[in-house]
């Protein structure tokens, strides 16, 4: 059983200098902040501790130091503790390492924030668009303060989500999307060789 | 994917009561999660404790929604592999909850009870004894259906060894709920993180290592009789006292809060970060489908395609419709076009059911 005491000490004796603060404000919660640089090496720790992923957030914090902040959240279960790595990186440059390759869940949160913020994040595996829509303009990132809640660009035509090659000798069928009013519309592309499911998109 | 911009709307245009009913329409049927994880991580920001009596009731409906939840799952997924019988009575069933979420609330489902602060309606003596009469019905016709589903060879031979992913790549995916409690997976956020009322109540987690569909049938069933125990628990010790906490001074800007709720589906998180204009400056919700989704292509890996709507209903990620499906042969470049119904049809008429 661990205590935020012990995820303290071994944190900050592994990097040092790395880990710039922690926050404790409840028994159960810690934030730290950590250098960008080693986000990836963090994150893997928190892993090896018997951490699970749960999401990423991604934040705008231009107006105040010119960074776009980023959280990794995680979740020791056996100690109740939820740990939240906060790292930045200048709106100039954002790039951050990519943890998908080590912890594939947080693919699609990156991939949001590639879309939503315009971060960049190295070595992730598949950077293709998630949520905003095929026609959306490059270089106009929605969750960035500047731009108003209500934009609309114009639509555009011959756009279209690119999929991922299927495999050799395989037949694509799409499925989708599943009913557009509700909360978790999807589309597949299946790859299928006569009925047995080979992959999917 | 369709993005509604939720977030973004949140962060600019209203306040921090108004978002709980926002939140409560982030999903159609578990709604009450999210305006519950929302208005924790508002509490917790602010420094806020809310009264017991509002946490007990927070539980309540919490489970209220996981029954009905997981009644309406087992129905859909009867429906899916052809088995409307269990879809007809599991939703008979789920009925009458139903009604009395209507009597306790003014609404079937999105009920609009969880406010940050507390909850806006009082559970009465006279609901509590019509709950409890409630429950007891719905428990005695579930264990008829659990039987039924247990000792049913179709069920069995559409759903074993269907959407298989072991334990460790369930760990590795992070995939949450009843679909990681199926696959060996231990964990649950109302054990592992108690919020609410749940550090006094008494439940098991049930956890079975088949790894496949059916493990999502077992796990879904026991949870609802487990959520019928806790629903009995809360009213049974519930204190008495006021129902809304008022906030006695403003909410400070730029603090951190993370809370998370365990869905009928999974685990909901959201992590919040206040602002300065009575409104959040981040506010960012993962729901449960969100990282269970993710794991899909895993499970449907060889895997037959009849299988594909019950693997996908399996994760439950409100699938209510396959609007239309298109076949395209690449080898010679033609086109189908597949209609709901048609589909439905392939996965229902699935002959050599267990290969």
């Amino acid at each position: 059983m661990l205590t935020i005491e012990d995820v303290k000490k071994q944190l900050k004796d592994k990097y040092q200098n790395n880990i710039k603060n922690f926050e404790s404000p409840y028994s159960t919660r810690l934030f730290v902040d950590v250098d960008k640089s080693r986000i990836r090496d963090v994150s893997n720790e928190i892993i090896k501790m018997g951490g699970r992923y749960l999401v990423s957030v991604g934040y705008d914090n231009i107006a105040r130091d010119k960074t776009l902040g980023l959280i990794h959240n995680f979740s020791l279960d056996t100690d109740d503790i939820f740990v939240c790595l906060r790292t930045a990186a200048p709106v100039d440059n954002p790039e951050f390492d990519s943890i998908t390759p080590d912890i594939p869940n947080a693919g699609w949160s990156e991939r949001e924030y590639m879309d939503l913020l315009g971060m960049k994040f190295k070595g992730h595996p598949k950077p293709k668009k998630l949520i905003l829509a095929d026609d959306w303009p490059a270089g106009i990132y929605p969750l960035r303060k500047e731009v108003p809640w209500n934009l609309m660009p114009p639509a555009a035509e011959n756009v279209a989500y690119q999929l991922d090659e299927a495999p050799e000798g395989c037949t694509t069928i799409p499925v989708g999307p599943f009913h557009p009013t509700l909360h978790e519309p999807a589309h597949f592309a299946v790859f299928v060789d006569g009925e047995t499911i080979k992959g999917c998109d | 994917m369709v993005h509604r911009g939720l977030e973004k709307l949140c962060q600019t245009q209203v306040t921090y009561n108004e978002i709980p009913f926002i939140a409560e329409r982030i999903c159609g049927i578990c709604g009450s999660v999210h305006a519950t994880s929302y208005s924790q991580a508002v509490e917790l920001a602010a420094g806020l404790k809310i009264s017991r009596r509002a946490e007990f009731i927070r539980t309540i409906m919490l489970e209220i929604e996981r029954v009905h939840s997981h009644l309406l799952w087992l129905g859909v997924a009867g429906h899916l592999i052809g088995f409307d019988t269990v879809f007809m009575q599991a939703w008979r069933v789920r009925e009458s909850i139903m009604w009395f979420g209507e009597k306790l609330t003014g609404n079937r489902k999105t009920y609009g009870m969880i406010v940050a602060g507390g909850v806006r309606r009082d559970i009465t003596p006279e609901l509590k004894d019509e709950l409890l009469g409630v429950l007891k019905t719905i428990e005695k016709e579930l264990i008829t259906i659990h039987k039924a589903i247990a000792g049913d060879g179709s069920i069995h031979r559409r759903t074993k060894g269907v959407g298989c992913i072991t334990t460790e790549e369930t760990k590795l995916w992070s995939l949450v709920g009843p679909v990681a409690r199926a696959r060996g997976v231990d964990i649950d956020t109302r054990r592992d993180h108690p919020y609410a009322a749940y550090d006094e109540m008494q439940f098991d987690v049930p956890v079975v290592d088949s790894c496949d569909v059916w493990g999502t049938v077992v796990v879904r069933i026991l949870e609802t009789f487990e959520a019928i125990k806790i629903i009995r628990q809360a009213l049974d010790k519930m204190p008495g006292g006021p129902i809304m906490t008022e906030f006695s001074e403003d909410i400070k800007p730029l603090q951190h809060a993370i809370a998370a709720v365990e869905a009928p589906r999974g685990e909901v998180v959201h992590y919040l970060i206040t602002g300065e204009e009575n409104r959040p400056e981040r506010w960012r919700v993962r729901a449960p489908t969100y990282p269970n989704l993710q794991g899909v292509p895993a499970m449907l890996l060889n895997d037959q395609f009849a299988d594909l709507p019950i693997i996908i209903g399996s994760i439950d990620p409100c699938f209510s419709c396959t609007d239309r499906v298109v076949r395209v042969d690449v080898r010679s470049g033609t086109m189908t076009h597949l209609t709901n119904s048609d589909l439905e049809k392939i996965s229902r008429a699935k002959k050599f059911a267990g290969r």
